[in-house]
């Protein structure tokens, strides 16, 4: 497909199509991953730290324990955001802060925190889900198809 | 650049190193030792034969690691905690040993659970019934709590 694209394009634009490709600096995707992995990992690790903590002291059980425990995360992403250190994180990261719910938390905290000045209804109000929004949607979707393939294997093919 | 690629290379290289020399070790420790089972003297408030029963018959069970059970006198609570890679298949072992537990205490009401926060409260239950800390009335409240507790959904 990239390629039948190519070929519409005028000859000079191709030339400096290869040109950059060329020049480009190539991402170093295996360290990429591996600071996605390590970090997203810590995250997690704080969260189970976070969960067991509930389950030992207060009255959650596992089942129970993941709400205030993604709360808890949440907050801590809040201040992390407010002070710009999950910024940091985000980019040495990538995928790494942003895949856990510290990254949802921080997508919804950073634009309520740049739209603040548009005011509380218009800017923070309208704007605060704008990145988070479409989560929510394609989270929903997929969890809707996933049980209807669920509902299907079990109830046609007697899994 | 290259001084934290290869600070990144010896990161990987530890972390990798350490999780496979630690793990045989670990599982010989589990494997030598037995299940955490610790048996209530029978003759308390109500009698805890059946719980001890209940724990001899998971004890024979190599993926069990705790076991804790507490009775009344119509219902029977067992919880129980796997070894960790067991966790996968939860679900299953959980209903094989539900399954099996009521086929063999058949006049009772069996509760079973395999939540790491049952197993603490069943164990702080088992505690006080052998020390007598807890009046029958108390205790019979407390394990209709943890039965609650159990089905909490959210």
């Amino acid at each position: 497909m990239a390629d039948e694209k190519k070929k519409n394009l005028p000859p000079e634009a191709q030339k400096y199509q290869d040109f950059q490709t060329k020049r480009e600096v190539k991402r170093p995707l295996l360290k990429n991953c591996i600071k996605a992995f390590l970090v997203g990992g810590i995250i997690c690790f704080i969260g189970q730290i976070i969960t067991t903590f509930y389950i030992y002291n207060f009255n959650f059980t596992e089942q129970t324990a993941g709400n205030p425990t993604t709360a808890t995360l949440i907050f801590i992403t809040m201040l992390l955001t407010g002070f710009g250190v999950y910024d940091r994180i985000g980019q040495f990261a990538g995928a790494g802060s942003a895949v856990p719910v510290t990254g949802f938390g921080n997508a919804v905290i950073a634009s309520a925190i740049e739209y603040r000045t548009e005011g509380f209804i218009l800017g923070v109000g309208s704007n605060m889900l704008k990145l988070a929004g479409p989560v929510i949607v394609y989270g929903v979707f997929s969890a809707f198809v996933i049980a209807l393939i669920k509902t299907i294997l079990v109830q046609w093919g007697g899994f | 650049m290259r001084k934290s690629t290869i600070l990144f290379t010896y990161l990987i290289l530890a972390l990798l190193l350490t999780a496979c020399g630690n793990e045989p070790m670990e599982q010989g420790q589990e494997n030598s030792g037995s299940p955490d089972v610790t048996k209530i003297s029978n003759d308390k408030l109500i009698s805890q034969q059946p719980s001890n029963e209940a724990k001899d018959i998971l004890d024979n069970y190599e993926e069990i690691t705790a076991i804790k059970a507490v009775n009344t006198k119509d219902s029977l609570f067992i919880a129980i905690e796997v070894e960790h890679h067991e966790r996968f298949t939860m679900s299953q072992l959980e209903k094989k040993h539900k399954k099996e537990m009521k086929e063999h205490f058949k006049d009772m009401k069996i509760e079973f659970s395999t939540d790491k926060k049952i197993v603490l409260e069943l164990e702080k239950l088992e505690q006080k019934i052998n020390h007598n800390d807890i009046s029958k009335k108390e205790m019979e409240k407390k394990f209709k709590q943890i039965v609650n507790l159990a089905k909490e959904q959210t």
